[in-house]
């Protein structure tokens, strides 16, 4: 992308919040509808065969569930995190689609047979044969799980993308290498949500006697069994990540270790429940206790995004894109003319600064920072800075990839790193109408001194141990 | 012989172009029948008297096709917003960036809008009260109305790069009212004579006459507010514009145009008259609304292809064109295109009813209902 693209204030929130809330959700649903696919198959089964004498009634409620929920909040969330990825990162969306659009179209004939297939059931599975239906599940069950397969290559490429930054081939970035142990955890995960739904789902049949419905839950919790592999597959997952994105997971950054931690722990409580006590003592659970192990199963799935996402810092697609659009080969040309250079978008009509320089700061903030920052709200740099002295500012902005090595280099000259630091400076004193900062006289040499000495290139995060490695996901 | 549109380009980009534009018709077709269906529905929550053991047979179709339909048209939707991003992606991103906030309503309203739908279809809460019918419908119909609206906003802010600027400085997109209106009455017109297509054909062949002739003016109202709005369109757009669409490259889309109003036309004046409309009059009418769909869907990329740079996008298309997949695609698509017909022959198919063929839940709902 050779191109700058305008970006929106958000006021006390940054854009990536939306993208998580709205992304985790679709995830959660779409990881659903996946596993409901596999568990409405073994439950037609069960009718088919006569081994369980509720399992139609209850694939007739359940598949009302999956269409309800899934159908309608999955695919519109699904859409939804096209429109938000655009508003908060329209270049990584832009490189996602151009390096993998074929696939995207792919995808979308699968989503399209899973629709087909699905809402062929749902209007005439009470008058097809079970034959008939059985087929129409498998169909839609595999349409479901390819769907989630291609997505997986493509979101996986983005942390992991292997020998494709070599070859460029797209089996090369498909199969990248956390390609399997995402798709296998994520299959594993969707037949959990499936199976903890039905849970749900059979506490609110209201025709079926106790026994039956115990009988019932131990079915569905045969889905649960796959839980066992999740520790495996999770640490096969973290093996092959790249060894930076690994140490912020396992110590290198709090809020990374909590999520990890949530993900971890809430998968540890539903799997622990589950399989010694809906699988091996074969209990019973009510609604309250199948709601709690959802609410679980959401916070473990939105742990383990955020863990994903954050764990490419400071990329958005390793090695390819940084987290605030700017490509790692532009770094050292902008160092030189600058990041205003060929942003052609003006400070709004509404907004006032006190200086010319104060109103460059807010562009360089506008083009560098605003993406996961804000002045005053969600990580805002005023308390993220607040305890730095004026020449510290400089020097950290500056350094800023060794400073904390999850962010990118500064991006543009001595001049606009000066005038961000002003803005800072400016904000902090609660924007005053005028302005004056003494600042010291050699202040763009020093600057233009530490650019240099931190040079072009991401941080070390191991400056003293292991060398960094310019990979794309080999540790 | 001057090429048409956009067989002068390169192999590439008329390859991205074509794919967008042949699924930007399909999801206009299921979009259309959306649109239409809900504002048919709130239109005649005001004329009609709720009468849960005899609805009409159009009002019954609606009401159970349309949550379906919806989720057709989302389903459809995907793949052009994917080819769109691959044809034009500093115009679409700019564009959706400049609109800004309005996105992230349009998910939530959507998801409104299909439980509406749901709750539509739900006689007894749809019907009981007439208030609450026509507020839902009222609603239902003004969420779609608002996210057409936001994509007509994105496709006319992408086509005028000068106004990009000033556009983000002063906070709001300036599109001129006479500009959009018709461009949405376009939309709407022809969504009703869409609407009117597809429903004859869900209607049981024993439907009353009269039902019939209704839906030929419901058709034929459509049509001439689909035509007086083309040509107000033209009237207050550009030169350019103008010139594009009446260019020789564009003429066989003129042509399908004309010919798809004209099918219709000659199929809702025999249908009328005649108070039935048999198979192949069906088709006539179907085979003009397809025409319509596909020939605006090219118009519009051909206005669009006017109004930007289209020489520096060609050399974006042919780097995206290296990118490998496009055989795999076609593999996967015919598959699962194979597929999909597969299940729908599974639901057609009499060996498949063997639980209750003979019972009445073969027979649609809405004659059970009305007997």
């Amino acid at each position: 992308m050779n191109y700058v693209l305008p970006v929106n204030d958000f006021g006390p929130l940054i854009p990536g919040l939306a993208m998580g809330g709205i992304a985790i959700l679709h995830v959660f649903l779409a990881q659903f509808a996946v596993g409901g696919g596999f568990l409405l198959v073994y439950f037609q089964w069960l009718a088919m065969t006569e081994r369980e004498m509720h399992a139609r009634e209850f694939v007739h409620g359940y598949f009302k569930v999956l269409v309800m929920v899934s159908f309608i909040m999955g695919a519109l969330t699904g859409v939804g995190i096209w429109f938000t990825a655009i508003q908060v990162s329209a270049a990584t969306i832009g490189a996602m689609v151009r390096n993998f659009h074929w696939l995207w179209a792919i995808e979308w004939t699968f989503f399209c047979l899973e629709i087909v297939s699905g809402y062929c059931f749902y209007r005439y599975h009470q008058r097809l044969s079970d034959r008939s239906n059985l087929v129409l599940l498998v169909i839609y069950s595999f349409a479901a799980w390819m769907s989630l397969l291609v997505i997986n290559g493509i979101l996986s490429w983005q942390l992991t993308p292997g020998t494709w930054l070599v070859t460029g081939r797209l089996a090369d970035g498909f199969f990248n290498p956390s390609f399997w142990p995402s798709v296998l955890f994520r299959t594993v995960v969707s037949a959990t949500l499936a199976a903890l739904v039905a849970c749900l789902v059979i506490n609110l049949m209201p025709r079926i006697v106790f026994e039956d419905r115990r009988r019932l839950i131990n079915r569905a919790a045969h889905l649960l069994v796959p839980m066992v592999a999740m520790p495996i597959l999770g640490v096969w997952f973290v093996s092959v990540m790249p060894a930076d994105s690994r140490s912020w997971i396992l110590g290198g950054s709090a809020a990374m270790m909590l999520f990890l931690a949530i993900s971890v722990g809430a998968s540890l409580l539903i799997g622990v429940y589950a399989l010694a006590g809906l699988v091996w003592r074969k209990r019973y659970i009510n609604g309250a206790t199948a709601s709690l192990l959802l609410a679980l199963a959401f916070g473990a799935t939105a742990g383990g995004e955020f863990v994903r996402e954050g764990s490419r810092k400071p990329f958005t697609i390793r090695q390819v894109l940084y987290s605030n659009s700017i490509r790692p080969e532009d770094v050292s040309r902008m160092r030189e003319v600058g990041c205003l250079a060929d942003d052609p978008y003006p400070v709004k009509a509404t907004q006032s600064f006190a200086t010319p320089q104060v109103e460059i700061g807010f562009r360089v903030f506008r083009r560098q920072c605003s993406v996961c920052h804000t002045m005053h709200g969600t990580n805002s740099l005023q308390h993220l800075t607040g305890s730095w002295d004026h020449d510290q500012l400089r020097i950290n902005i500056a350094k800023l990839q060794h400073t904390k090595p999850f962010m990118p280099p500064f991006a543009g000259t001595a001049h606009e790193l000066e005038a961000l630091v002003q803005y800072i400076l400016w904000h902090s004193a609660g924007q005053p109408g005028e302005w004056t900062l003494d600042s010291p006289v050699d202040s763009i040499q020093r600057i233009q001194s530490w650019l240099d000495e931190a040079g072009t290139d991401p941080g070390v995060f191991d400056r003293n141990g292991t060398p960094y490695e310019a990979t794309g996901g080999q540790s | 012989m001057t090429e048409p549109f956009p067989f002068y380009l390169p192999e590439q980009t008329q390859l991205y172009l074509i794919l967008y534009v042949v699924t930007f018709a399909l999801h206009q077709f299921f979009m259309h029948y959306t649109v239409a269906g809900s504002l048919y529905l709130f239109c005649t929550s005001w004329t009609s008297k709720p009468d849960e053991s005899n609805p009409l047979p159009i009002t019954f179709a609606l009401r159970d096709w349309l949550p379906f339909q919806l989720s057709a048209a989302i389903t459809a939707g995907v793949a052009p917003l994917l080819f769109v991003q691959v044809l034009y992606p500093q115009h679409f991103y700019t564009a959706h960036l400049l609109l800004r906030g309005r996105w992230f309503f349009v998910v939530p309203v959507l998801i409104l809008a299909f439980y509406g739908l749901y709750l539509g279809k739900s006689q007894r809460l749809a019907l009981g009260n007439p208030g609450f019918s026509r507020l839902l419908w009222g609603l239902i119909s003004a969420g779609f109305l608002f996210v057409g609206f936001c994509w007509t906003s994105n496709y006319m802010v992408s086509i005028i790069p000068a106004k990009w600027t000033s556009t983000y400085q002063l906070g709001s997109a300036s599109l001129g009212l006479p500009f959009v209106t018709s461009r949405m009455a376009i939309w709407l017109g022809a969504s009703f004579a869409t609407l009117a297509g597809v429903i004859s054909w869900q209607l049981p062949s024993e439907t009353d006459p009269s039902v019939r002739r209704h839906l030929g003016c419901v058709a034929m109202l459509g049509i001439a507010l689909f035509m007086g709005a083309c040509g107000a369109h033209l009237a207050v757009s550009s030169e350019g514009v103008r010139e594009a669409v009446l260019n020789s490259r564009a003429a066989v889309y003129l042509i399908a145009v004309s010919a798809g109003v004209a099918c219709q036309l000659i199929g809702w004046l025999l249908t009328m008259r005649a108070g039935v409309s048999g198979q192949s009059t069906r088709f006539l009418i179907l085979t003009g609304v397809v025409l319509v769909i596909v020939g605006m869907s090219a118009l519009r990329e051909v206005t669009r292809w006017s109004q930007i740079k289209s020489a520096a996008l060609l050399a974006l298309h042919a780097e995206s064109a290296d990118i490998e997949g496009v055989a795999l695609f076609a593999l996967a698509a015919t598959f699962n295109l194979g597929l999909m017909f597969f299940c729908v022959w599974i639901c057609r198919s009499p060996t498949s009813q063997s639980r209750d063929s003979t019972s009445e839940r073969s027979e649609p709902k809405w004659t059970r209902e009305k007997r």
